[in-house]
């Protein structure tokens, strides 16, 4: 690769989509984030 | 190519961070990468720009190779894919309610099918049909009505849980979604001994709650549920978070989605607080109206880096495929991810559907299923609209089909206002995760200590 690319991360929130499942949410309303999609 | 990329000035001289739209990923890159980048948006041809940046057509072939990283093209999951496990299962165990919330969208909790409550037979049989259909499921989470006027029900589902499904490769999570005016003497056991998650339904202090959240006599019901939140702390680790609906009341008075987490972590020691905007069939622009005033994506997305030390699920909802590299075809899971069983036994892609018999997938009870509603469910993704498949934000897009569907007749979400709120929703998420991914490895940890610790009493690795 002759270009400077480098990938960011944040290692941090990787673990993020199971811990989101820790909660217990799902009232339904619009954009409110409770609904699980197919990830 | 329009928009593939998005490019911004990083803090280095002549460095830029790149984000691509196709991959999701984040790139740090030198000032000749982010012009060439430029130039093929814009349609140049490789040997101009080649020219320009000194190097080889090949040389910028394998630059946006490297761009799109290792994954394959597109990383969408093909429609089609069921769900295994199971992502949540809702269970109604009460079409009862104790409360008369104004905008409650359950008719005072039957949704129109008349009072009742699941029997602990109809729950199992529930179990037993996410167990053969699926391999059982993620999330296991207990709904009404007002589910505690069910707790045998749910103690029942827990006890079956932990005798029959140990052998389960995947142990499902249990929570309860509750208004807490009702609290049975026995609940504070059945929170420990099965580690049952609680959230409870309240929309900020006396003088905002009480304008929508009633009691059956009319009255406000603030002070009862916060009595109940301490009495049930004191007991339990439980309620880990509050689900607050956005009304104008909130509006009226001045409040925001911050301040109102920050009542709840002042008031109750609750920093998990999911602020949703009042949806109201008769108002269907009312929630894009609401959502500016709910939703600050960047300081739900950077806890602790912008303001105080709570967290919005919501906001980091949003930054899920950022942080997953997932981009999911559908607007959301409803009968694909998730499921919802009435009192009766009935299955429904989720509780918003629950007045719309067309959309009945079955009955637990009577062992019936209907793939056609499930086929139709499957077929309605963003891949498979020509606006949205094309769109650089269908990985920030994420809406309620059956919103959708009340309001404009269709399964797809997709108007102005949507996918204005979307785009504006998109920007907020991209900034909230560029702070996170600018700042020092010492933030970065309090952000995680702040997320782990919000989620959940375990540590993860």
């Amino acid at each position: 690769m002759v270009f400077d690319v480098q990938e960011l991360t944040v290692e941090e929130l990787k673990a993020l989509p199971d811990l989101i499942g820790e909660l217990a949410l799902g009232c339904g309303y619009i954009l409110c984030g409770a609904c699980e999609k197919p990830q | 190519m329009a928009e593939r990329w998005r490019i911004w000035p990083a803090p280095g001289e002549g460095r830029f961070i790149v984000f691509d739209t196709e991959s999701l990923r984040f790139l740090e890159v030198e000032s000749r990468v982010a012009e060439i980048l430029e130039g093929v948006m814009e349609g140049a041809p490789y040997a101009k720009l080649a020219a320009e940046a000194r190097c080889s057509e090949n040389d910028i072939s394998a630059l946006l190779l490297r761009l799109q990283g290792d994954s394959a093209p597109t990383n969408e999951e093909p429609a089609g894919r069921v769900p295994a496990p199971l992502g949540k299962l809702s269970l109604n165990v009460s079409h009862i309610c104790n409360m008369r919330c104004s905008y409650c969208y359950a008719r005072g909790g039957d949704y129109g099918h008349g009072p009742s409550l699941m029997s602990a037979q109809t729950a199992v049989a529930a179990l037993e049909v996410v167990r053969e259909r699926f391999g059982g499921c993620r999330t296991i989470q207990f709904f009404g009505g007002e589910p505690l006027l069910n707790w045998p029900a749910i103690l029942a589902v827990c006890e079956y849980i932990d005798a029959n499904w140990r052998d389960l490769p995947v142990q499902p999570r249990l929570g309860v979604v509750t208004n807490l005016a009702y609290l049975p003497d026995q609940f504070d056991k059945i929170v420990n001994h099965f580690q049952l998650h609680v959230t409870v339904s309240l929309d900020g202090p006396a003088q905002v709650n009480d304008q929508h959240r009633l009691l059956l006599d009319g009255g406000g019901s603030y002070r009862v549920v916060a009595e109940n939140i301490r009495r049930l702390q004191s007991a339990t680790s439980q309620p880990r978070a509050v689900e607050a609906t956005f009304t104008m009341a909130h509006r009226a008075q001045g409040w925001t989605g911050d301040t109102l987490r920050a009542f709840f972590q002042d008031t109750f020691d609750i920093s998990v607080v999911l602020v949703a905007p009042a949806w109201d069939p008769n108002q269907p622009g009312l929630a894009h109206e609401l959502a500016p005033f709910v939703r600050d994506r960047v300081t739900c997305l950077a806890p602790g880096i912008t303001c105080r030390e709570t967290v919005d699920p919501s906001g980091l909802f949003d930054m899920l495929p950022l942080a997953s590299k997932k981009n999911s075809p559908y607007w959301c899971g409803a009968g694909l991810a998730t499921l919802t069983v009435t009192p009766a036994g009935d299955i429904y892609p989720c509780q918003l559907f629950l007045e719309r018999p067309e959309f009945r997938i079955g009955n637990v009870r009577h062992g019936t299923w209907d793939s056609g509603v499930v086929e139709r469910l499957r077929g309605n993704t963003k891949t498979a609209d020509h606006v949205c498949r094309a769109c650089e934000v269908r990985w920030a897009c994420r809406g309620c089909i059956a919103v959708a569907l009340a309001s404009r007749g269709t399964l797809n979400p997709r108007d102005e206002n949507f996918c204005k709120l979307i785009r504006q929703g998109a920007e907020e998420t991209l900034k909230g995760y560029r702070i996170i991914l600018l700042s020092d490895g010492a933030t970065r940890q309090r952000v995680r200590t702040i997320v782990e610790r919000a989620f959940t009493s375990r540590t993860y690795a």
